[in-house]
């Protein structure tokens, strides 16, 4: 056995997954230390950490034979690595490395160590993705319905939505670039454009928005203290990548996938609120029936419970439209005394103020119904 | 019985209306350009002086007809006219314009008795171009003005941005309205 030892280096940037391999080693691991790449017996790194693919070729290149222990969710394409599936056990981190200092180089594969192969990074990193987007996609509507069956309300803290909010704040107020990491894909805010930024399509965006941030890092294994939100110092503000989108438009599709159909903590079915304006409906992801529930809420206050009788729409359709308004800072709530009764006809709701007087409506109702299917059709 | 089958489209030179019509327009929209001669050339060489009409077939064989108002003041005789009949006021602002809650202002104080029997939107042009006034600014404005409109931002020459504020319109004057499928959008940001 060789008694040297181990020297291991951490590969990538100082993320807090990193600080946890290396505070790993400096506990848990009294047979290894930790030293710089060019030094090092084996090489550990974390696939899933932001742009790491330049730093493990470079790697590979300056020392080929070099052992390599990566760690990530999915398994990698690549024979020349030892690949640890997260979430990571620290025994199978000790493991591997027990399984490289007793080997002078020459690895086999145990129950926890696998040898793989990690070419083509994006390749796994894409597949990761898809599989994420894939297990937690589905139908949105139906995703919606299933959760909202289970539970009515979410804590919008516990979520990105939550996290985005407190950036937003941040960022705005000092006009600094921030960038927020999770451990998926890093978030950048450019408040002086008021845009966001995330190397993510909308799948991938809201397959992440289903799960809470501290579900995620569990199912993912990054086991840090938690979220961050720090400054982007290596931006001037002005170089902002293609793909950007409105830093409201992003925030609304967030909290309405992290509502997944319930309704933030704090608004409760049964109480009145009211829409202040109606959300740019242009510029923001939404199906139809938002127009719906956008119009009656803003005509008068009413109960969440109610604008899902009045207006027949799903439960979850209309409370992710009122998470996502209000995260956009558009709802209010209001005294019951203040709400529209219930039970009241067109007519009465008409001399009261709260449904607008309009000629059409009652003796050419089907005709703005036709222009509308004209519309939506066409 | 007036029939109520007409849409007017309303708001200062330059706003976007002709354009607005011609993408909803199942026909080749029929314009009345001129050149101008007067503080117009200014902001484009020719204007619409006397009015826009487009058409949307309905099912049934039915049909709305589109109507866009002349942008300048001087053909405000014809406004009155236009709107009788019509199911509402689509009002569109140019955000980059020179003083676009002064137009706001003007075409809300004219047409108010036509909207106050019918029914308003309001969509904002070039505020990719101008993005202050913001929505909020304008929501504010209107409300000093005793309305409540759907406010949204505009690209005239994309029709789902003009059919949505259409959509709004109609939801705004009646939102028991059903679409019979659901149409999920991704909006481009």
């Amino acid at each position: 056995m060789n008694k040297e030892p181990l020297k291991i280096a951490i590969l990538g940037p100082k993320t807090r997954f990193n600080d946890l391999l290396h505070q790993f080693v400096k506990r848990d691991y009294p047979l290894g230390t930790v030293v710089d790449p060019e030094q090092a017996d084996v090489c550990i790194v974390d696939l899933d950490g932001f742009d790491i693919e330049g730093l493990l070729l470079s790697q590979r290149q300056r020392m080929p034979d070099q052992p390599m222990i990566v760690l990530s969710l999915h398994q990698p394409d690549d024979d020349t690595c030892l690949w640890l599936k997260k979430p990571l056990q620290s025994r199978q981190l000790a493991e591997a490395l027990e399984t490289i200092r007793n080997s002078n180089g020459i690895v086999k594969e145990t129950d926890n160590v696998k040898i793989v192969t990690a070419t083509n990074q994006e390749t796994r990193l894409n597949q990761a993705a898809q599989k994420l987007a894939v297990k937690h996609k589905a139908n949105f509507k139906a995703v919606n319905t299933v959760i909202a069956s289970a539970t009515k309300y979410y804590e919008p803290v516990e979520y990105l939505q939550g996290l985005l909010i407190k950036a937003y704040r941040q960022a705005v107020t000092t006009g600094i670039t921030l960038r927020i990491d999770t451990g998926w894909e890093p978030i950048f805010i450019y408040p002086h454009k008021r845009l966001v930024w995330v190397d993510a399509d909308d799948q991938q965006l809201q397959a992440f928005c289903h799960l809470s941030i501290r579900k995620f890092t569990h199912l993912t294994g990054e086991l840090a203290s938690g979220p961050s939100i720090t400054p982007e110092l290596n931006t001037d503000g002005d170089s902002i990548p293609d793909g950007s989108q409105s830093m409201e438009a992003f925030l609304w599709k967030v909290s309405w996938w992290n509502s997944s159909g319930r309704l933030p903590r704090g608004v409760k079915s049964g109480n009145p609120i009211r829409l202040r304006r109606w959300p740019n409906l242009t510029r923001l992801w939404c199906p139809t029936s938002a127009l719906r529930i956008a119009a009656l809420l803003y005509h008068a206050a009413r109960t969440p419970k109610e604008v899902v009788k009045h207006l027949g729409l799903p439960e979850s359709d209309v409370y992710s439209f009122i998470s996502a308004s209000r995260a956009i800072g558009l709802i209010e709530r209001v005294d019951e005394k203040e709400a529209a009764p219930t039970d009241l006809t067109e007519g009465e709701e008409q001399s009261l103020g709260l449904r607008p007087k309009h000629t059409p409506v009652g003796s050419h109702g089907g005709f703005l119904g036709k222009i509308l299917r004209s519309l939506v059709g066409g | 019985m007036a029939l109520y089958n007409k849409l007017i489209f309303t708001g200062p030179v330059g706003a976007g209306k002709t354009t607005a019509i011609a993408s909803l327009s199942d026909e080749p929209p029929v314009r009345t350009d001129a050149l101008a001669s007067d503080m117009t050339q200014n902001l484009k060489p020719a204007t619409t002086v006397a009015m826009d009409y487009g058409v949307m077939t309905l099912e049934g064989g039915g049909k709305l007809h589109l109507y866009g108002t002349p942008g300048q003041e001087r053909f405000n005789f014809m406004w009155e006219i236009l709107s009788q009949g019509g199911i509402g006021v689509i009002l569109l602002i140019d955000n980059n314009g020179n003083d676009p809650f002064h137009d706001l202002r003007f075409f809300l104080n004219r047409f108010r008795s036509f909207i106050d029997e019918s029914g308003l939107a309001i969509g904002i042009t070039r505020m990719d171009l101008k993005a202050d006034p913001t929505l909020e600014a304008y929501h504010k404005e209107i409300d000093k003005l005793g309305f409540r409109a759907p406010i949204l931002e505009v690209d005239a020459r994309r029709r789902s941005d003009v059919s949505l504020l259409v959509q709004s319109l109609l939801f705004h004057l009646d939102p028991g309205l059903e679409v019979e499928e659901e149409d999920v959008r991704f909006a481009v940001s």
